[in-house]
């Protein structure tokens, strides 16, 4: 910036900010002298900037605050509690990638953080010399890369020996996640970390009465732990695990986890392929549960009447077709309404919501979502200007994108996520009107393609990047869960499809993660109460969610009833979302979707389930209208 | 607070524990968590929510480690995360918060459950008075002056972490010192004012 063409512009705005970056050593040499030179040449802006300067040791001379003596082990016991205890009772025939990889991460999580629990108490409070924790976090880190080129050179030399997760290099071209078979390599690992800590809890401090005073390992985490030791010593993992009791279970999970964690390379491949850490159904064909396949077929058969529009009683006007009242916030309301009701089955999802409003508002408007923050679901309301990408949001993967958008924008936005690879199923789909506006042809056919008992798992992997240029989300995802969402966000206003994805949710907390023989199979490693209180819950759940569904009915009915624009723009406005105000009023009962109506009375059976269950990312990229 | 390790122990340290090191996950923690609890203190006017906010973020970054690609530093991308969360907080917060603690600005006073305001300038502290004003400040101004003083992050760093352009970081930056510095003044008059009283009765 020219300074010099500028006089007497000391309260110009632009020259004012070069004060701060001044201050702040943030000008090129030339530019510093040259508004050094008005500073003496300017009262005005002298004193500015001397004011700036004061103002500047003022903050930086605040009371500087202090993390409290536990916060360390408190973030290591809330890892542990939300990862020890997700998603176990899930595990075999669950066939869903994504949730497998989350589920699969979420229990090393767990077991590590049992670990780091132990860590905290030899860990030093503060970090008296930078430098030398500097050089001894360096000198380990070297010392385990050390270790671990040295057992690579010894797989490499005995084949027969398995490697350790955390050296495992996988096979050019193979996918991490067809590495789940492999099964207990990461329990070892892990079980390797626990021992390993343990050891040197011993070894090293053996008069260190932090070490005395804290039980190495507090009988849950031993119990968890020793689990993952067990699928060490050879117990079989991966999934298909069909009569495995909890040891299996945890077993292969970890061992998928395992092979997640264990290679560095590997984390930007898992990242953008959703981490499914567990085996394909085309490689593992067994994996495919009895209650799987029954979900398949309700879903299945969802399609056919909700093309007819009919819901699951056959009762006819259900499916109200696409109407002008089908605004944009509608649908949002209706997607939420949709994941709430997942959530109510006691799917932890986690839902970003991001805005492309002026500026940030408040999430009252999604009143129907679980946005509890410690049951990892958060919904987010930011801001997108066209279609900059949000850094943060760069830094998800996501399993679902439902936006509202204009469709040039949202192109542009979703493809961005596309070209990062942060988006495993179709962004280009979003540009298709079919997918926009069509709702029910599309959704039918795609609810009847997400059905399919093929290897969809495989083929959102396969055929990714290539099929991402397809014009039908639902048709090239092959990932179920996205195509229901997508479905379900459509066509709210067809309970049956509603109801598919609750029956599915249903389904899966009535039995379908619990291995056949299994049924007690909480009795193992992992402790059989955990698997019990998890049922209980489903058990409310699934009564909560009957009179959900049946709220979700009337509110289909409602909507046929009435028409008028905006409906669903004034209930997020009665709840405080919406901003403008030139909807009409209407006194649709879109309120339903308060939280208290959609998740019911079930929100403690929910809290308790939710944590059990891996969290699915769903993007929801709202414009106001 | 603790220094900022060498970005290539960073690297290691978070190479490490995205490779399953626990310790290293540990040691992240500890090397950050002053740091995290004493900006987001200032962000939102509570230790205990503070450290609630840290605690979650800590959390979620341990389980989102792998979407870490490094392209920025881990404190601003922890830092990201924590503001995301104390954003969230504040938005389901306002929904049941008294008028009374929001300004007209729209930020949430730090100091309702440590002190009155009026307490701390009838005190005479100058901390106290620059406390006030910066929770009178927008929230975003206050993150802003918060990452550039306090955690003393340049304008990349800041830029990564409020995901904004470097410029509106310089621009946004100025805007809120001017706004600290009203801020200030206005708080001055009020001390005065207020200590006249105090010596008159």
């Amino acid at each position: 910036m020219n300074l010099e063409s500028r006089n007497n512009e000391s309260s110009h705005p632009e020259s004012q900010e070069l004060l701060s970056a001044l201050l702040d050593g943030q000008l090129t040499a030339e530019q510093a002298i040259a508004v050094r030179e008005r500073l003496e040449r300017e009262p005005q802006l002298r004193e500015l900037y001397a004011q700036l300067e004061s103002q500047r040791a003022q903050l930086r001379g605040l009371q500087r605050v202090a993390a409290s003596g536990s916060f360390a082990s408190r973030v290591a016991a809330e890892i542990r509690e939300r990862a020890v205890v997700v998603d176990l009772p899930r595990e075999a025939g669950d066939e869903d990638g994504p949730r497998g990889g989350w589920r699969s991460v979420y229990l090393l999580a767990g077991s590590l953080a049992a670990v780091l629990l132990l860590g905290v108490f030899l860990w030093p409070r503060q970090v008296a010399d930078n430098s030398a924790q500097v050089a001894q976090t360096d000198a380990q880190i070297r010392r385990k890369e050390l270790d671990a080129r040295a057992k690579e050179r010894d797989v490499a030399m005995n084949a027969a020996e398995p490697a350790p997760a955390a050296v495992r290099r996988a096979p050019a071209g193979m996918r991490p996640e067809t590495r789940g078979g492999a099964a207990a390599d990461g329990g070892v690992e892990v079980g390797e970390v626990a021992g390993g800590l343990n050891s040197e809890l011993t070894a090293n401090h053996p008069g260190d009465p932090r070490v005395a005073e804290q039980p190495v390992l507090p009988p849950g985490e031993r119990s968890a732990i020793a689990g993952v030791e067990a699928t060490g010593q050879g117990l079989p993992g991966g999934p298909g695990l069909a009569g495995g009791a909890g040891v299996a279970g945890g077993s292969g999970s970890v061992g998928s986890a395992g092979g997640a964690f264990g290679e560095a390379g590997a984390m930007p491949q898992l990242s953008k392929l959703g981490a499914p850490a567990v085996a394909t159904l085309e490689e593992q064909p067994a994996a495919k549960s009895a209650n799987a396949q029954a979900s398949e077929k309700m879903l299945a058969d969802a399609a056919p009447r909700a093309e007819a529009g009919l819901d699951e009683s056959g009762i006819p006007g259900a499916a109200v077709p696409n109407t002008p009242m089908d605004t944009a916030m509608d649908r949002v309301v209706d997607s939420l309404s949709v994941i709430a009701a997942e959530q109510a089955a006691g799917a932890n999802l986690e839902v970003w919501l991001v805005d492309a409003g002026d500026s940030p508002r408040p999430a009252a408007g999604v009143e129907g979502l679980n946005t509890g923050s410690n049951q990892a679901t958060e919904v987010y309301l930011t801001r997108v200007e066209q279609t900059e990408l949000p850094a943060w949001l760069e830094e998800l993967r996501m399993d679902a994108v439902v936006t509202q958008l204009d469709s040039g924008e949202s192109a542009e936005l979703l493809r961005q996520l596309q070209t990062k690879g942060k988006l495993p199923v179709g962004p280009g789909a979003i540009e298709s009107q079919e997918f926009k506006l069509e709702a029910s042809p599309s959704s039918a056919a795609a609810a009847a393609e997400s059905a399919k008992p093929s290897n969809s798992a495989a083929a959102i992997l396969d055929d990714r990047p290539s099929d991402l240029t397809g014009n039908k989300l639902e048709q090239k995802t092959g990932d179920k869960l996205a195509a229901e969402l997508s479905i379900a966000y459509l066509e709210l206003e067809q309970p049956a499809e509603i109801e598919a994805v609750i029956n599915r949710s249903n389904a899966r907390q009535s039995g379908g993660q619990y291995p056949a023989g299994g049924g007690g199979g909480g009795q193992g490693a992992f402790g059989g109460n955990e698997l019990e209180r998890n049922r209980m819950a489903g058990r409310a759940q699934r009564s909560g969610l009957e009179s959900n569904l049946s709220q979700l009915r009337s509110q289909a009915y409602q909507r046929q009833a009435d028409s008028r624009p905006g409906a669903g723009r004034q209930a997020l406005q009665q709840q405080g979302q919406a901003s403008d105000s030139d909807a009409p009023s209407s006194d649709r009962p879109a309120e339903n979707l308060s939280r208290e109506n959609l998740s019911g009375g079930n929100r403690d059976a929910q809290g308790a389930a939710a944590g059990n269950q891996a969290a699915r990312q769903i993007i929801i990229i709202v414009r106001p209208q | 607070m603790s220094e900022p390790l060498h970005d290539d122990t960073e690297a290691r340290l978070i190479r490490a524990a995205t490779a399953g090191d626990a310790e290293s996950f540990g040691r992240l923690v500890l090397l950050y968590q002053d740091r995290l609890v004493n900006s987001l203190f200032h962000l939102v006017g509570n230790q205990a929510e503070a450290e609630d906010i840290a605690q979650e973020a800590f959390v979620l970054a341990f389980l989102k480690l792998a979407s870490f690609r490094g392209q920025s530093q881990f404190y601003t991308w922890l830092f990201r995360i924590a503001r995301n969360l104390s954003v969230s907080r504040f938005r389901r917060a306002r929904k049941t918060a008294s008028l009374d603690a929001v300004d007209a600005g729209g930020s949430m006073l730090l100091l309702s459950e440590e002190a009155a305001p009026d307490q701390r300038l009838l005190d005479g502290e100058t901390v106290a008075r620059v406390q006030v004003a910066l929770a009178r400040l927008s929230e975003e101004h206050r993150a802003i002056l918060i990452l550039r003083e306090m955690d003393e992050l340049d304008y990349d760093a800041i830029a990564a972490a409020l995901e904004l352009p470097v410029g509106t970081v310089r621009s946004r930056l100025h805007r809120a010192r001017l706004q600290l510095k009203a801020e200030l003044e206005a708080l001055e008059t009020v001390t005065g004012s207020g200590t006249k009283e105090k010596r008159t009765s």
